[in-house]
């Protein structure tokens, strides 16, 4: 009973820390230019692949696996930054002063063309992700399956978002992006400019989705270019759950849902790992649309 | 001459809100822009500070047109506007909105001993989130915030409104000190009674043309001016 309950937990967080680390893309850029980045997550999928090739490319000589690891990791986060920021440079800046409808069905074109792209290039068959550190169990006996990819996992993803809050909180261009959330013009108005700040904040989201794909690959180690349709989804309903545009939301969304599908798949049953995400989806448009930790902005006069 | 708006003309869409409107401001000075609600003070403020671009005209700012240069470039040109409703980022903090006013610079050690010497009240809350302030405390902060960036130009945009008497006092007390200390001053005020005692001049505003112009004093001796602005019958 409480080893099964361990066992979902162990199982939620690492789950949980992927979404979490994919959501905070969704959130930020949402925060700053209120659009959902629906390229986001073939940016996630194109860091997975990225990996992949970058790993098959250093494993003959690169031996340690740490050393492995941290560059793969690495060389992926750069890779979708790359593509993040192209994609923001050519397909986004330029409807700037457009309708919100316009750049979303932009962020949808976007999406579709980087998949259909990954199935050109990639193929569209399913990859095996190597397996960048050797399996270890770390607890036997208990009835309780806990290894180091597991606790990798969770490590990584939680130096990750401690950084981020650092970036946020205690940095220039931190600050600077949580007062061009608040209010672009305001911030213009301080000497803020507004283009230096959306790029910055697509550096940090991209780096963290590139993150998250070889934590994902490490996991799950099997890729393919339609890869980030479903993690993209559940994310968006993390960034949502958590109130979206709230940091500190999207980070406790993402391990939310990740706990709530590992608790779902025992206790009902694994067809219905998907709908929960959409049924909390449902439940928070309902009852809290503003998300968990949202307010809508409101402003004392 | 710091500041000089030659035949500024601003639309919304098809509605012109400024028609055709000239003025000018001096180095040094504190220069009242007066008028009714919905007359386009704001709209003229916005067109100078480069939030809204003008239909035609010019806005030469310290002997450059810039009336296409974008706001946050302005800023590093050396003005600074305190934005209607003072426009504080409600999710940062005290210290953070600050920080944020020193943008374009670096923050030097002395810069918020000033600040806190002006108005105490934001040292002794500079850990707060600024949305728990006081209307008068974000007033407060929107102007020190202001000049963080050291303008030599600031723009403000009815900096009493919504506040208590006794406050406004406080606030105009310290633009007159803001501008004694050499920074020229653009104020905006539907209390036209409070801004023209401040100011050395003053323009009056009615939908989108200036009617007069004139120092304060003629002003607030001019019988049409009076009565419409000044309350008296």
């Amino acid at each position: 009973m409480l080893q099964a309950f361990l066992q979902n937990v162990i199982n939620g967080l690492a789950q949980g820390s992927v979404y979490a680390l994919v959501a905070l893309g969704y959130t930020m850029v949402y925060g700053v230019l209120q659009f959902i980045n629906f390229a986001h997550s073939d940016i996630f999928m194109l860091g997975a692949f990225g990996g992949f090739y970058l790993a098959k490319w250093l494993s003959p000589s690169v031996s340690n696996p740490l050393l492995l690891l941290v560059s793969v990791i690495l060389g992926s986060m750069a890779f979708c930054v790359a593509v993040g920021l192209t994609v923001e440079r050519i397909a986004y800046r330029p409807l700037r002063s457009a309708p919100r409808l316009n750049v979303l069905i932009t962020a949808i074109g976007v999406s579709l063309f980087l998949e259909n792209l990954g199935q050109v290039v990639f193929g569209a068959d399913p990859q095996v992700f190597p397996s960048l550190i050797p399996t270890k169990s770390l607890l036997e006996g208990e009835g309780l399956v806990l290894n180091n990819i597991q606790v990798t996992v969770v490590i990584v993803s939680v130096l990750l978002m401690l950084l981020l809050h650092w970036i946020v909180r205690h940095t220039k261009l931190g600050i600077a992006m949580r007062a061009v959330s608040f209010d672009i013009e305001v911030a213009n108005l301080m000497g803020i400019p507004t283009d230096t700040i959306i790029i910055f904040t697509f550096t940090i989201g991209s780096s963290l989705a590139g993150a998250a794909a070889i934590l994902y690959g490490l996991s799950y180690p099997k890729i393919e270019p339609l890869l980030g349709v479903m993690i993209g989804l559940k994310a968006f309903v993390a960034a949502v759950f958590g109130g979206i545009g709230n940091i500190m939301g999207a980070a406790v969304g993402g391990i939310v849902l990740g706990l709530a599908e590992a608790f779902t798949v025992y206790y009902v049953s694994s067809t219905f790992r998907d709908a929960i995400a959409f049924g909390i989806l449902i439940l928070i448009l309902l009852f809290k649309p503003a998300g968990l930790f949202g307010t809508f902005k409101r402003e004392k006069v | 001459m710091i500041l000089s708006v030659k035949n500024l003309s601003v639309n919304y869409g098809l509605i012109p809100a400024i028609r055709n409107l000239s003025m000018e401001v001096s180095v040094g000075e504190t220069v009242a822009l007066i008028g009714a609600n919905g007359a386009g003070k704001t709209t003229i403020l916005r067109a100078i500070s480069g939030l809204i671009k003008p239909a035609s005209g010019s806005v030469v700012f310290d002997g450059q047109d810039i009336a296409n240069v974008r706001p946050h470039l302005i800023v590093r040109r050396g003005m600074s506007h305190v934005p209607e409703r003072r426009g504080i980022f409600a999710n940062l903090t005290v210290y953070e909105n600050l920080l944020m006013g020193a943008y374009t610079r670096k923050l030097l050690p002395g810069d918020l001993d000033e600040v806190y010497a002006l108005f105490p009240r934001l040292g002794e809350r500079r850990k707060q989130v600024a949305g728990t302030l006081s209307g008068g405390e974000q007033q407060m902060l929107a102007i020190s915030r202001a000049l963080l960036s050291r303008p030599k130009l600031m723009l403000l945009d009815e900096p009493s409104l919504g506040l208590a008497p006794q406050i406004t006092k406080t606030i105009f007390e310290t633009i007159q000190r803001i501008n004694k200390s050499g920074t020229t001053v653009l104020l905006v005020e539907q209390n036209a009674q409070a801004a023209l005692k401040i100011a050395q001049r003053g323009y009056v505003l009615e939908v989108g043309e200036i009617t007069h112009s004139d120092s304060s004093q003629a002003l607030l001796n001019n019988d049409a001016v009076r009565k419409a602005y000044l309350g008296d019958h």
